[in-house]
């Protein structure tokens, strides 16, 4: 809706909001909620939930937070994803290989990534200015949204640490282009051009989840 | 003449002047603020007024364990039962890093630049300020003329929880001097999620509440950060929400208590308003007839479960004329009913002005603000019958929403039964399917409130 506005025409100061890096680092929020560190595990595990129930309530969520697209895929071997207990309240059925495989093999079957990808009328690479980088903002919200969430039903959650943007391409969220950005194909118009999704970042978590059908769209 | 800004009673009458902040502090271009603030019709300065001290307000006094014991134990030692509740709001987490109002309120403070990019030409600024709030995720954005009356005495207010921790402690000027020193307060709103706030007194309502409190906090310092990036301070926990939005435009204030706002009625979220020394141009009061529609209305005073709202008219408090409502009565109650909800809404919920962004609600509106003040009675008695028809005198929907459910059987109406007579008949009512959470539980609705007023009137009267 915001893009049907041609705001840089009608406030000339908009091309300083979106393009100006601000002089101050502090400015920028992103790092600061990522400095703030994870919250424990709930010590009580709500009631084992429904993997497919689990998962569209999870989507659910992630789309209110802001998410525009979500897909969840199993953790693949190799990704060198560590998810630390955060604190001292442990599950009290925690498995004892808490923390995913990092080595070649199979995929850890028990342990997932939820993909989240927010679209932006701003490219983040191009536009450094603190709309332009708006979107990471609001990406790094509903990870720390559904992160925390997860570990409040007594499951882990952490942030994941890799480039998510294959995972979200393998749930089905779109095509990975020549310029490694994820796009939704055919579907996001913005002042005329082809918008594209800007994946954001991921959650790896234990919570049994379904997963999606890479060849189907994500959610 | 230059303001004293050393003036610790303002005098009720009259005008005084006060410097604008200016690029260089050259030139000077003075202004004249009126004395008596202009908060609409729905709230109006009659007499002498005093800035309220942060420490009277009632989060400030129940820290001080003033309001009881339950209450304490409420604000400070409570983990909800719910796993999204526990996520949604600092006080009712189980640690605190799982909520994001922990993490932005611990945010470093940014610099102000040195330099002014973007100049000082008031209207543009104002016209840039607005459109960044709202592209930040801001419902309702206005600009008000900063006055001494909307500022907290004592001059900073520290609530945990909000963004406010380790930030502006300073600060020991009276509400004169820092009305002179930032002449203009930017107050947003955001929105809360129409169906979701439908199910009032649920953790669904409560979900609506926190989550647009927390994004709410991470506007507010977005747009401090970026103030502060364009050259001007900006600072927060100063002022008063309510006069700001009501001075601002933002709207008009409800006998509920509630800001009430052209597009979205109650369901709004004020934060704290920053303060800035950016040159500005100040939004006007709104006339949307709230004060005409609640002398009517008064189906949150009805419908109240604690009778915290008054069916009379207005009351002068504190030198303003406006709709006051019994704030303790209406706090009391969160300590008894945490474990089922905590945000009660009831009196969001039930307002007419709330409802989904449609063109039936903006033909409604704009009809109410567009009759003659003394013909605005008949529009409104059928804008009530029109409301109470289609909506009921309490909506009471089933919302189903990530798992949630509100567990009541929605009204059903016979053909040619209108709403309010099927939840007479009954239809309204549901056992609550999950035992403890669910619809309403465990309050009724006040439908004795009339009875019990008039018994008191009749108790009394033997008393004579």
């Amino acid at each position: 809706m915001a893009g049907l506005f041609n705001r840089k025409k009608s406030d000339p100061m908009w091309d300083h909001f979106i393009n100006r890096p601000p002089a101050d680092p502090d400015s920028d929020l992103v790092a600061a909620l990522g400095r703030g560190g994870e919250g424990r595990v709930f010590p009580v595990k709500s009631n084992e939930p429904d993997p497919v129930v689990m998962s569209q309530n999870l989507k659910h969520l992630a789309r209110w937070w802001g998410a525009d697209l979500v897909g969840i895929v199993p953790l693949p071997p190799g990704h060198d994803q560590v998810v630390t207990p955060s604190g001292d309240a442990e599950p009290e059925d925690a498995p004892s290989d808490a923390q995913p495989d990092s080595g070649a093999g199979a995929p850890t079957s028990n342990w997932f990534v939820v993909v989240c990808a927010l679209f932006s009328e701003y490219d983040p690479e191009v536009a450094k200015g603190t709309g332009g980088q708006f979107v990471r903002q609001r990406g790094a919200v509903v990870v720390q949204h559904l992160g925390a969430f997860i570990r409040e039903t007594g499951f882990r959650a952490a942030k994941a640490t890799f480039d998510p943007i294959p995972l979200a391409e393998s749930a089905g969220l779109g095509k990975v282009d020549r310029q490694g950005k994820l796009k939704e194909e055919g579907k996001l118009k913005v002042d005329g051009k082809r918008g594209y999704v800007h994946v954001t970042q991921a959650v790896v978590t234990n919570l049994p989840l379904a997963v999606d059908n890479p060849a189907g769209p994500g959610q | 003449m230059a303001v004293n800004v050393e003036e610790k009673s303002p005098a009720p009458q009259g005008d005084h002047e006060r410097p604008l902040d200016s690029d260089n502090g050259t030139s000077r271009p003075v202004t004249v603020i009126p004395l008596t603030p202009d908060f609409g019709r729905s709230a109006r300065v009659v007499g002498q007024w005093d800035s309220v001290p942060a420490s009277e307000s009632p989060h400030e006094k129940n820290k001080r364990g003033e309001l009881g014991k339950p209450l304490f134990n409420w604000y400070f030692n409570r983990t909800s039962v719910d796993a999204l509740s526990r996520i949604a709001f600092p006080q009712s987490s189980a640690d605190q890093r799982n909520t994001l109002q922990h993490h932005v309120a611990r945010a470093p403070r940014s610099k102000v630049n040195p330099l002014k990019p973007l100049g000082s030409d008031p209207a543009a600024l104002s016209r840039h300020i607005k459109r960044v709030a709202e592209f930040l995720g801001a419902g309702v954005v206005g600009i008000a003329e900063v006055h001494p009356s909307m500022l907290y005495a004592g001059n900073q207010f520290f609530d945990d929880g909000s963004a406010s921790i380790g930030r502006d402690k300073g600060g020991k000027d009276s509400p004169a001097v820092t009305a002179a020193k930032y002449p203009y307060a930017i107050c947003i709103s955001t929105v809360w999620d129409y169906e979701m706030a439908q199910a009032h007194r649920h953790h669904l309502g409560d979900h609506a509440y926190h989550f647009s409190q927390a994004q709410m906090s991470l506007i507010y310092a977005n747009l401090v950060s970026y103030i502060r990036e364009l050259g001007y301070e900006a600072v927060q926990n100063k002022a008063q929400p309510m006069p700001v939005a009501l001075a601002a435009g933002m709207g008009e204030l409800g006998r509920n208590g509630m800001v009430i706002t052209e597009k979205y009625g109650a369901r709004v979220h004020l934060g704290d308003p920053i303060l800035t020394n950016m040159p500005l141009v100040a939004d006007k009061p709104i006339d949307i007839g709230v004060s005409d529609f609640c002398k009517v209305c008064k189906k949150c005073a009805n419908t109240c479960p604690t009778n915290s709202i008054s069916v009379e008219d207005k009351v002068v408090h504190n030198g303003v004329e406006k709709y006051k409502i019994n704030w303790e009565q209406c706090y009391r109650l969160r300590a008894h009913v945490m474990e089922f909800w905590e945000i009660c809404l009831t009196c969001v919920t039930v307002c007419p002005y709330t409802k989904p962004r449609a063109w039936w609600h903006t033909l409604a509106v704009q009809t109410l603000k567009r009759t003659p003040k003394n013909l605005r009675i008949l529009t409104v008695l059928g804008l009530k019958w029109l409301d109470d028809t289609f909506w009921g005198t309490v909506p009471r929907k089933r919302i189903k929403w990530a798992g949630y459910d509100t567990g009541i059987v929605p009204v059903k109406k016979k053909k040619g039964e209108s709403a309010a007579a099927a939840e007479a008949n009954g239809h309204g009512e549901a056992a609550d399917p999950n035992g403890k959470i669910g619809y309403y539980y465990p309050l009724k609705e006040n439908t004795r409130r009339f009875e019990i007023l008039k018994e008191r009137q009749e108790r009394a009267a033997r008393s004579k």
